[in-house]
């Protein structure tokens, strides 16, 4: 499972002076899944930590020249190694003294004895969590780069048909220069959940959707309902959008704005430009391709001042 | 003393959880949703004849969790927005009112009736949006019905003051509570950052002269208020006609006689609303049902 | 016919359709006239559509019922020029409208 779970090797530390947990460990995993470094003091630690971190660090309450959670902290209060999930290993008196959480911020922790399935479980678990909240989009939540990469990667792997589409916003520099960046990020939200409902509204199939960042998107869907699917996200974006604009640039269905030139510009209501690329037949064997295949049709989508998609159309 | 009643009762109608509907509307919209080939606009139309459940998604859809507050206007636009598995869980866990006193269906038709009227004011006056005015007009009561259920002492004593006093609610309200459904209106749509559109023609339907930016949406709930009265569709507490504000044609660039359309419109759709949709087939062969 | 909720049932609204209970036993025969005392009837049985003969114009579409109701939506407003006017207009356009329908019937 954990090679299902993660793209690559995870490196794990585990800071214990207890035998039996490094053996408990480094029996749940095969080393070429999640390979264990066991320090037995905390202190001389810390320089590795620094140095190589790991993917994931479990600290043992038990460690004798530092406390667990005085690990936790030196960690979690550098930006660089806030990401890094900490789990601590407790004994059950441990527990007696409510702990200050906002204070010590591990992700996780586990009481002895330990059930080596939970461990398991646990330690899965918050590895996956982690990269969950480091890539998701600070704004919209939306998975980010990481895992769409890991996403198109996965189902190019696999051969599975299916069609990648590149959306952004056409005007939203212009939007947010006009209304500044607050109400540009209303606009983003609300194009997140247009793309998320319309593309769920397709009931029972399998679909994605990520926000690169700024106004760019990332939706996949089976290859067949693509047109359909560009076609409902645009519609309803074109319908929603206006309301976001003030009442006279809303009449006018459109900005205008002077430039520091005195030159008097103009802009349309912002619009979704998609370009969708197919992987039907196995085409595609990376998704570099994908991306590249789509910057050209990109071009062509933004050719067109109004919301429209262009559907790679070349033949396998 | 009238000081702390307010505050009192504002606490209470702002702490408002469940608000309910009555059954036959949360019947059909469930048994919509239900349908895997439902669309958004089915959806939108029912909901559209409902200010409960319009109030519900409008609520929820301009909540600062999904980012745009005070944009949302349009029931279709926050279907879309709020997809259809939170529409779903919004259904689930409405409830009806176990009391299904008259008085409360009186207010459901009633206000259907508004925001058809209001709708129709738009589009004679030729006002961009009309479904943004229908809204609006659906709405212009939803403070009497969170009354009914957040302080339903009071509510009860504003109905007696009606009949034994011969007044219209709001006086009565002001009687009694000492303010009007105007004012708890205006708590609702703050609270829930309701678009500022939907916020001053529910607040200033009963005095659009006092509209400081969108008087012709009060405007026009305040003559969609007369027109659906004028036609006792449904009831809004109580019997009398709309004192009309001088200034409400004006704002929209009408005349009295303008209204006559007006009228016909409504009587003609009339016949539409007043129907549920049955399909003759959901109907057993014994005509009505009786609860048990 | 007409199936609507018993709320808008009006007297004078003849049954198009017998009203049975869930199990089948007979509550009001097709074709009998609605009373106010029925309409109560059947409200308190839990009874909540009917199904009625012809369009069902109900009163609050029926012009005559209209102009016969201003008086009394009014009543309060006596004192108001401004409302007298508005309502002399409502009863000048209500009885046209009246007449209208009932030239109409008359053709029919």
């Amino acid at each position: 499972m954990a090679n299902s779970l993660f793209s690559r090797q995870q490196h794990g530390i585990l800071l214990s002076p207890d035998p039996e947990l490094a053996a408990l460990f480094r029996s749940l995993w095969a080393s070429s899944e999640l390979e264990w470094l066991v320090i037995g003091q905390g202190r001389r630690a810390m320089e590795i930590i620094f140095n190589e971190p790991p993917d994931i660090l479990v600290v043992d309450n038990r460690l004798e020249d530092i406390k667990s959670a005085e690990v936790a902290g030196i960690v979690k209060s550098e930006n660089v190694y806030r990401q890094l999930p900490v789990i601590l290993c407790l004994d059950a008196g441990d527990l007696d003294q409510p702990w200050n959480w906002n204070e010590i911020e591990a992700d996780d922790f586990l009481v002895r004895p330990f059930l080596p399935t939970q461990a398991r479980e646990r330690v899965h678990l918050t590895l996956c969590r982690a990269t969950r909240s480091m890539d998701a989009n600070p704004l919209t939540k939306l998975p980010g780069n990481t895992s769409i990469i890991s996403r198109i990667q996965d189902l190019i792997d696999r051969k599975d048909d299916f069609a990648l589409a590149y959306c952004d916003l056409d005007y939203f520099k212009s939007f947010n220069d006009r209304y500044g960046f607050s109400r540009g990020d209303e606009v983003l939200m609300m194009t997140a959940r247009v793309i998320v409902n319309t593309i769920r509204s397709f009931t029972g199939i399998r679909t994605f959707v990520g926000h690169v960042g700024g106004d760019d998107f990332v939706f996949i869907v089976p290859a067949d309902i693509a047109e359909t699917a560009c076609q409902r996200v645009v519609e309803a974006f074109d319908g929603i959008v206006p309301h976001f604009y003030d009442e006279d640039d809303r009449e006018r269905e459109g900005i205008v704005s002077t430039d520091r030139q005195g030159e008097v510009r103009s802009f349309p209501l912002m619009a979704l430009s998609i370009a969708v690329v197919f992987n039907t037949g196995g085409r595609l064997k990376h998704y570099g391709e994908a991306s590249a295949i789509a910057m050209g049709l990109k071009k062509k989508a933004k050719e067109n001042s109004k919301s429209c998609y262009v559907l790679d159309r070349r033949a396998p | 003393m009238e000081e702390d009643l307010k505050t009192v009762a504002k606490g209470k109608i702002l702490s408002i959880r469940d608000l309910p509907t009555l059954p036959r509307v949360l019947d059909e919209v469930s048994r919509l949703v239900e349908n895997p080939n439902t669309t958004i606009e089915a959806i939108a139309k029912v909901i559209s004849r409902d200010q409960v459940l319009s109030a519900k998604v409008l609520k929820m859809v301009n909540s600062p969790v999904y980012g745009f507050p005070g944009r949302i206007s349009s029931i279709q636009h926050a279907l879309v927005l709020l997809g259809i598995n939170v529409i779903r869980g919004v259904i689930i866990s409405t409830s009806v009112f176990d009391i299904m006193a008259k008085a409360m269906e009186g207010l459901w038709e009633h206000s259907v009736g508004c925001a058809l009227a209001t709708g129709l004011i738009a589009r004679k006056a030729k006002l961009k949006e009309p479904e943004e005015f229908s809204v609006c007009g659906l709405l212009h009561d939803l403070g009497k019905v969170v009354a009914a259920v957040q302080l339903p002492e009071l509510h009860k004593a504003v109905g007696e003051t009606v009949r034994s006093q011969d007044l219209r609610w709001l006086e009565a309200e002001k009687a009694v509570l000492g303010f009007g459904h105007d004012r708890i209106n205006a708590w609702l749509a703050t609270h829930w950052h309701l678009p500022p559109t939907i916020k001053e023609a529910m607040a200033l339907h009963h005095y659009p002269e006092r509209a400081q930016f969108y008087p012709q949406h009060a405007a026009a709930v305040h003559l969609g208020d007369f027109i659906v009265r004028i036609f006792e569709h449904g009831s809004g507490g109580d019997d009398q006609a709309v004192p009309l504000s001088p200034l409400a044609l004006k704002i929209l660039n009408l005349k009295l006689t303008d209204l006559d359309s007006v009228l016909d419109g409504f009587a003609q759709d009339l016949a539409e609303i007043s129907c549920v949709d049955f399909t003759p087939e959901e109907l057993s062969p014994s005509s009505g049902k009786a609860c048990n | 016919m007409q199936n609507i909720p018993l709320s808008l049932a009006q007297p004078g609204m003849k049954l198009a359709k017998a009203i049975t209970k869930a199990n089948g036993m007979p509550i009001v025969g097709v074709g009998i006239e609605l009373t106010e005392t029925l309409i109560d009837r059947l409200d308190s049985m839990g009874i909540d559509t009917v199904s009625i003969v012809g369009d069902a114009v109900s009163a609050s579409q029926n012009p005559s019922e209209r102009v016969q109701r201003l008086d009394h939506l009014f009543r309060r407003l006596e004192g108001d020029p401004n409302m007298v006017k508005v309502k002399a207009h409502l009863r000048e356009y209500f009885t046209i409208k009246a007449a209208a329908d009932a030239a109409k019937q008359g053709k029919g």
